[in-house]
């Protein structure tokens, strides 16, 4: 456990040390920034169901962005080798990565807090699904770190890395759009997979067990998929 | 190979393990709702109904599998609703999601069963749009349900969206129970008479009803189908009637259709009439359905329809239902100039509206059973705990307040929707309308409860925004839009009523003498924002030619709606009761108001006698002797402003703007259904923000937009700073 707290410190640290960190987080609260308050005083509402509905979006190309580095760039510059050679094992450094990953991606929404705050002060807001979107933020944040940690551990190529990622997030955040072009057969299952309906869902107030699992059962299967990955490749 | 082998295979238990946990979790779930007005939470009226059920419940649902979105999220909604249904009710309550989709294009015997279950229920396929093959195409899908408790049933032909979906749920099992009850109670049973003349049977070929002869044979199975699901309620009797004088009589007695023709030489028929109509009857009320409409068309002239025998048993039951009494009744005024609910067909005829108020009266039909009161020739009946008066335009006497001045004193709830002004339109259409101040003696009656209007409409700078095709934005001054801080929220019935428009309203203002002096409260429930003004003399309503006025001074918050509760005083009390106008039918005895409830009531105990004039004549010595009552039981009035607020165009069809809202849960609340209000209130989804200026948006905008990023770009240069000043001084000491 120490080990995997070791090394997501570390990676955390690492993301605040560089000044991309701090261009990636402006880069992003100028872009969800300005989608959200573009039209947020023409709908006139005191809510954040806007906010809510353009992150999935944008989390499928920042956060890639963020993880693209994790895996390729240590191999690229050979201190993937180094890291091995400590007393870690696959599971502690996949997991250390991810709560690295996930952990940035929440200090991103943190300064988006001010929107709910000023919201607040010239309307009528519930609490409630505010609080519900942020916890469904963290799993969605959570689960898209795991893919782009994934896509991270295949290659040792940063951009190819931030492509698949980019591919893998934005799949599961379009394809409840998509289900018009399925056999119908299928519609009910692929519906599933999507991102979007579940953390909808979230956005609206409402904690679901179905949902945290959903997304706790994506994390699994990707963080296991970062480990096969990293296994076959040593 | 082995550890292809070990890894491989484990990642599949691992993925197996997921999935079956999903599937699981699917089935097995938990659900917190953290909104405010726990949206998706089971309402207590929702508990309510379910819990008290007597009888098992159950819930057919046929809806299509594999439906786009956003049709597949109401499926799950309407599961995951029917659960919590489940879970309140206990045994007594179950539902079932039935097969009716097609495997394949083809369609499995189940499914065929089920389909044609459906159809015995008359829940049928409503078209959706949805892609398929690259293409939009229109299919036929079914997403309805019924409720069948003991052997009464309810469907839901269409959920269509998860919108109000409890709404319509409860209402349903809400209709359901009482129904079971009200059956219950019957004494008699209701005469189904069949009027059909056999002489109609000659012409039928000759105007198109080839299935005439088969009429009786229907409407007897109809009613065999109703009396095996409904208690054998109904007792079925049919006559034949040719003579024309009989004919006439029944005719006009029940509104029947009377048809008559001359002799037909080529088809050697005679000159004869008939009529065709089915007339159900019950203690003293009476209905009719008729069984053939004639339509005048252009060119093809007159042609006839018979009634449609799917449609035969849903329309006898609604007669039924409201004969029965299984909705609570609710009182409203249809004399003295008020608009009326119903569309009257000479009007429209005419080219006029023929009544504005169709949205209101569906509305409030689903819940009440509204019993029009035409005050001149009748009474307002006791146990009525709702009166609703729109608009009178025309004088009463002081009998006729008197009767609703009792009707209050009795515990009678009165919703009066006022306006200061009668529109009348120019004739022909040209010019402008004129407006003549109303006063039709009620004023005088609510000034003394509390409550008085000022002959004036309105306007506000924060009103309603026309956007005519030409472009540009037209403000409708007259049509103030009431926004959060000028609605009370306070009262139950009124949370999250965040927006309104009123439309022509006029100013209310406390009688405060009468209030304090009688122990009444009043709720302001809506005013204007404080940035309105009065139009007093000249009313001209062209939004071109108003404009607000320059000094901020002159404007000021205008009181829209009121709710008075308490214990009133009557108007009549220390007065001699007013006598009857001459010129009118005599009203009974028995339901004179003076006569009603004088032994039974309770106030009657703060009643007091007052004596009448005897009447003059041969029996002077008779002195009749009739009883005010002087102090009300605890009752409200509603007094709203602005009437405009009911009719058609400031009202949805579905009930479900703020503004349907707020008028149907004012109503639910006089009604002593606040649970009902309370879970119609919490569908509203519309939270708009208090006004605010320029200058504050921009500043909201330029602080989350550019603000924040800047914020931590500064603390990235601020880490850096430190982190370089931190290297330079280790490097320092290093080198040092």
């Amino acid at each position: 456990m120490s080990q995997i707290k070791i090394i997501a410190l570390k990676e955390f640290k690492d993301y605040f040390i560089s000044p991309i960190a701090y261009i990636v987080i402006a880069l992003f609260l100028i872009v969800v920034g300005w989608f959200f308050f573009s039209t947020f005083f023409i709908y006139s509402r005191a809510d954040l169901r806007d906010f809510f509905a353009l992150l999935p979006m944008v989390f499928s190309f920042f956060v890639p962005a963020l993880t693209m580095r994790l895996f390729a760039e240590e191999k690229n510059v050979g201190s993937y080798e180094t890291l091995l050679t400590m007393p870690v094992s696959f599971v502690h450094i996949a997991l250390g990565k991810f709560f690295a990953a996930t952990l940035f991606t929440c200090a991103m929404l943190v300064p988006t807090l001010s929107y709910p705050i000023f919201i607040s002060l010239i309307g009528d807001l519930d609490w409630g699904p505010v609080a519900g979107g942020y916890i469904g933020a963290v799993f969605l944040a959570g689960a898209y770190c795991a893919m782009g940690l994934f896509a991270s551990a295949l290659t040792r190529n940063q951009i190819i890395a931030f492509i698949i990622g980019c591919a893998l997030c934005f799949t599961l955040t379009i394809i409840n759009r998509m289900l018009f072009f399925m056999p119908s057969e299928i519609v009910t299952v692929i519906e599933y997979f999507g991102a979007n309906t579940h953390f909808a869902n979230f956005s609206k107030g409402i904690l679901d067990t179905r949902d945290i699992l959903y997304f706790i059962s994506l994390i699994s299967i990707f963080l296991f998929s970062t480990h096969l990955v990293m296994q076959e490749k040593n | 190979m082995g550890f292809f082998k070990e890894h491989y295979i484990k990642f599949v238990l691992y993925m197996a393990v997921i999935v079956l946990v999903n599937i699981v979790g699917l089935t097995l779930f938990f659900r917190a709702d953290l909104t405010a007005s726990k949206i998706f939470s089971l309402s207590d009226a929702s508990q309510k109904a379910v819990a008290t059920l007597s009888e098992p419940l159950s819930i057919k649902v046929f809806f299509s599998n594999n439906l786009p979105a956003p049709h597949n999220n109401t499926q799950r909604y309407l599961k995951d609703l029917l659960d919590e249904y489940a879970a309140r009710a206990g045994r007594l309550f179950n539902y079932q999601f039935y097969n009716v989709s097609s495997a394949e294009g083809d369609l499995s015997a189940n499914a065929v069963e089920n389909r044609e279950l459906a159809q015995s229920y008359g829940i049928s396929p409503i078209q959706i749009r949805m892609m398929e093959n690259d293409e939009l195409k229109f299919t036929n899908a079914y997403m309805g349900l019924v409720l069948i408790h003991g052997d009464l049933i309810e469907k839901i032909n269409a959920v269509t969206s998860a919108d109000g979906l409890e709404y319509q749920l409860t209402t349903a099992i809400q209709k359901l129970n009482n129904k079971v009850s009200a059956l219950l109670r019957l004494n008699d049973k209701i005469q189904a008479t069949l009027y059909l003349s056999s002489s109609l049977n000659d012409i039928a070929p000759l105007i198109g009803l080839d299935n005439l002869p088969g009429l009786e044979e229907t409407v007897k199975k109809t009613i065999d189908g109703i009396n095996a699901k409904s208690l054998d309620l109904l007792s079925f009797d049919r006559q034949d009637i040719t003579d024309k004088q009989a004919l006439n009589d029944i005719g006009k007695k029940y509104d029947l259709l009377a048809l008559s023709w001359p002799d037909i030489q080529d088809q050697n028929i005679p000159a004869g009439q008939g009529a065709a109509g089915l007339v159900l009857t019950y203690q003293d009320q009476a209905a009719s359905l008729p069984l053939i409409t004639a339509v005048d068309l252009p060119i093809i002239g007159t042609t006839y329809q018979m009634a449609d025998p799917d449609t035969l048993e849903q329309d006898i039951m609604g007669i039924i239902e409201k004969m029965i009494g299984i909705n609570q009744d609710i009182g409203f005024l249809a004399d003295h100039g008020t608009p009326a609910l119903v569309p009257d067909r000479r009007t429209m005829m005419q080219g006029g509206s023929g009544g504005d108020m169709q949205v209101f009266n569906d509305l409030l039909s689903h819940r009440y059973n509204i019993r029009q009161i035409a005050l001149k020739d009748q009474t307002i009946p006791d146990g009525l705990n709702c009166l609703i008066i729109t608009k009178p335009t025309e004088p009463f006497s002081d009998y006729e307040l008197f009767q609703i001045d009792q009707a209050l004193m009795k515990g009678t709830n009165i919703a009066f929707f006022g306006d200061a002004f009668n529109e009348i339109a120019p004739r022909g259409g040209m010019g402008m309308p004129q407006y003549f101040p109303i006063d039709t003696g009620l004023e005088k009656l609510l000034a003394h409860y509390g409550i008085a209007m000022t002959p004036a409409f309105v306007m506000d700078k924060t009103a309603y925004k026309h956007q005519p095709r030409e472009g540009g934005e037209q403000i409708i001054y007259f049509a103030p839009m009431l926004k959060e801080d000028t609605i009370n929220n306070t009262p139950a019935f009124m949370r999250n009523i965040k927006g309104i428009i009123a439309m022509q309203a006029s100013p209310l203002s406390l009688v405060s003498d009468n209030l304090t002096s009688a122990g009444v409260t009043a709720t302001r429930l809506l005013s204007t924002s404080k940035e309105s003004w009065l139009m007093k003399d000249e009313i001209n309503l062209n939004p071109m030619f108003i404009s607000p006025p320059e000094s901020s001074e002159e404007m000021d918050s205008y009181d829209l709606a009121y709710l008075l509760e308490g214990t009133f005083t009557s108007y009549f009390k220390d007065k001699p009761v007013p006598e009857k106008p001459m010129g009118e039918e005599d009203i009974s005895e028995s339901d004179t108001p003076a006569d009603a409830g004088e032994t039974t009531d309770p106030a009657a105990t703060d009643a007091v006698e007052s004596d009448t004039a005897a009447p003059e004549g041969d029996t002077p010595e008779v002195v009749a002797q009739n009883r005010i009552l002087e102090t009300s039981r605890p009752a409200k009035i509603f007094v709203l402003g602005c009437s405009q607020m009911l009719m058609d165009n400031m009202l949805d069809p579905e009930g479900r703007t703020t503004n349907a809202t707020f008028i149907l849960n004012t109503i639910d609340h006089l009604n002593g259904k606040d649970e009902i209000a309370a879970m119609r209130s919490k569908q509203q989804m519309l939270n708009p923000l208090a006004d605010t200026t320029a200058f504050v948006r921009t500043m909201i905008k330029a602080l989350n937009i550019a603000g924040l990023p800047v914020l931590v770009f500064v603390f990235g240069i601020g880490v850096w700073g430190t982190g370089k000043i931190r290297r330079k001084k280790i490097a320092k000491q290093f080198n040092a």
